[in-house]
């Protein structure tokens, strides 16, 4: 975007007439062609899917489907109305009586009774002879010599051929990309990586991707946590949609952990289940109790409907805003209490991680050594709550829920004043207390 | 994913092709007009995409014309097919169809026909092959 200067305002001007980007640098152009090209892969990617899905699925009932394809095809044209209308109109066939022709067609067609075209006007509609005869020759000229001769092709059955069916195979990463070197260079994500030991931007592919999380994490195994920190904190993964971090946690868990991937054997490929699989395989079961997950059958995004909209003021992609957030892919409901946290790298009590973000529970904790340091040396009453002993599972609240209840200061010095008159409510200016 | 998009643009890329129809905020005649049209400005091919809940729904029958009730007709599975013939069982549906389809037919200038003619077409091609709609 140009500068805008008061006293060149001249430079500013020419800026713009050259740059269609205006002045916000918004193409609208750009814009627009971004979106189609984005919907036409949606498209194509959804077609391809659905015909996958409905690769063996029931077009027509039974009867239908034994007839000849070529016939069946030639019955449902859009043309046909207009021929049955014709003859209606030719022969004063009421609507009723129109109806009945392509009835009496499908009969033959189905049936092969190319000599019954008679017989079944003649049963069916309650017509004079010779309207009859009318009928039946413009039907035979027009769609039963059709039928006939469509019907004497030889013809084979369509049979789904191998080639059809997208050759899948089971495999861990690691085997994956020995038998399948081009499987490295898919990309999983969108945005260019930005490698620690090299200088420009690189593509998000699953080589690179592997690079960088070696890079940020040591080469070798690493645990469900290591990875979460990695998702979440590394300069490349902070930066990821959370379909995006749902892929490349897949990725890098087969890598630790030899889970297997779906490779798509043609095309050299990680076939990335919809998110809804990959988060009942990564997500805490917590999520799923919570719905998170729930939505439609093809729900890719797992976004809530109640989630802010873009560009609004309460929209946050980050973690840190995300009332569910999937911290740790493989971690476990049970495993979310206070005493199973000492895996952690904790330091004094506190949790520490790579970021400045903290979690729900870091920021109790947090909340609580302030408070204690706050109030210093006087004696507080600090008790560990029945209710809140244990971190809840519900993600409904997951920030206000305390494990201690602490009283303020300022109670602990009125603490007799308010023990004498335990719930006698203030009364103020022009109130009348009318218990008295 | 390789698409240059955003995620919420994603999703609503994919609500307008899956689920026009749950599209609606209030359900007036103005949203089903939009999703007639959406459905009406289709590649044949693209009308399958639409769940196959959608074949029911008033506004994307509204938008269904004579190519692609055949495309239908020739590729759509049999539940698919077996949900378009269940409006014709709600009258309510119907009327609601009839009334978005002459609303389409008063945008476009006074006297104007087109949209209803092209339903009209569409039933008549639904009544001439019910044997391949119907189990």
């Amino acid at each position: 975007m140009p500068e805008i200067s008061s006293q060149n305002n001249t430079t500013f001007f020419n800026a713009q007439k050259n740059n269609n980007a205006g002045f916000f640098a918004y193409d609208l152009q750009e814009e627009k062609r971004r979106i189609a090209l984005g919907t036409e892969e949606i498209k194509n990617e959804l077609l391809e899917k659905w015909k996958k899905r409905y690769a063996t699925a029931d077009i027509f009932p039974a009867p239908i489907a034994a007839m000849h394809p070529d016939v069946v095809d030639f019955l449902l044209s859009f043309n046909l109305v207009s021929v049955y209308d014709d003859i209606a109109r030719q022969t004063n066939l009421d609507a009723r009586g129109r109806n009945v022709l392509p009835r009496i067609v499908w009969e033959i067609a189905k049936n092969k009774n190319w000599n019954g075209l008679n017989q079944a006007l003649i049963s069916q509609l309650p017509l004079a002879q010779s309207a009859h005869a009318t009928i039946a020759q413009l039907l035979e000229q027009y769609v039963i010599s059709k039928i006939r001769a469509l019907s004497e092709k030889p013809f084979a059955k369509k049979t789904i051929s191998e080639t059809e069916i997208r050759k899948e195979v089971q495999l861990p990463l690691s085997k994956a990309l020995q038998q399948y070197p081009k499987l490295g260079e898919q990309n999983i994500t969108v945005n260019p990586l930005k490698l620690r030991y090299f200088q420009n931007s690189v593509r998000p592919s699953i080589k690179n991707w592997i690079t960088d999380f070696h890079d940020n994490m040591s080469a070798g195994k690493h645990g469900a946590i290591d990875r979460g920190n990695y998702l979440f904190h590394s300069e490349n993964g902070k930066k990821l949609t959370p379909i995006e971090r749902q892929k490349l946690s897949v990725i890098l868990k087969s890598l630790d952990e030899q889970t297997s991937l779906s490779i798509d054997v043609d095309s050299q490929s990680v076939v990335f289940q919809n998110s809804e699989q990959i988060t009942k395989e990564n997500v805490p079961p917590r999520n799923k109790n919570f719905g998170a997950t729930t939505g439609t059958e093809d729900n890719y995004f797992q976004i809530p409907k109640s989630r802010p909209p873009l560009g609004s003021d309460n929209y946050s992609n980050s973690f840190q805003d995300n009332e569910n957030p999937h911290f740790f892919p493989e971690q476990k409901a049970e495993d979310i209490s206070r005493d199973n946290f000492k895996d952690f790298p904790v330091a004094g009590g506190k949790l520490s991680f790579s970021s400045p973000q903290t979690f729900a529970v870091e920021r109790d904790t947090n909340n609580v050594n302030e408070k204690n340091f706050s109030i210093g040396q006087q004696k507080i009453s600090a008790q560990p709550s029945s209710q809140t002993d244990k971190i809840s599972p519900s993600l409904e609240q997951p920030v206000r829920q305390s494990q201690w209840t602490i009283k303020p200061p300022v109670y602990s010095r009125e603490e007799t004043s308010i023990e004498k008159q335990p719930s006698q409510p203030k009364i103020n200016k022009n109130i009348v207390d009318l218990r008295n | 994913m390789t698409k240059n998009l955003g995620i919420m643009e994603e999703y609503e890329i994919l609500e307008s092709i899956e689920t026009p129809h749950l599209s609606y905020v209030l359900d007036t005649l103005m949203d089903r007009k939009k999703t007639a049209r959406n459905v009406l400005n289709r590649k044949t091919e693209d009308v399958l995409l639409i769940d196959k809940t959608g074949f029911y729904i008033d506004s994307i029958f509204a938008g269904l014309s004579e190519k692609s009730i055949e495309y239908f007709a020739k590729h759509a599975p049999m539940e698919y097919k077996k949900n378009l013939m269940e409006i014709f069982r709600d009258k309510d549906m119907l009327d609601s169809m009839w009334e978005t389809v002459k609303s389409m037919d008063d945008d476009e200038g006074s006297g104007t026909i087109s949209n209803q003619d092209r339903i009209k077409k569409v039933i008549q091609y639904i009544r001439d092959n019910q044997i391949v709609f119907v189990t």
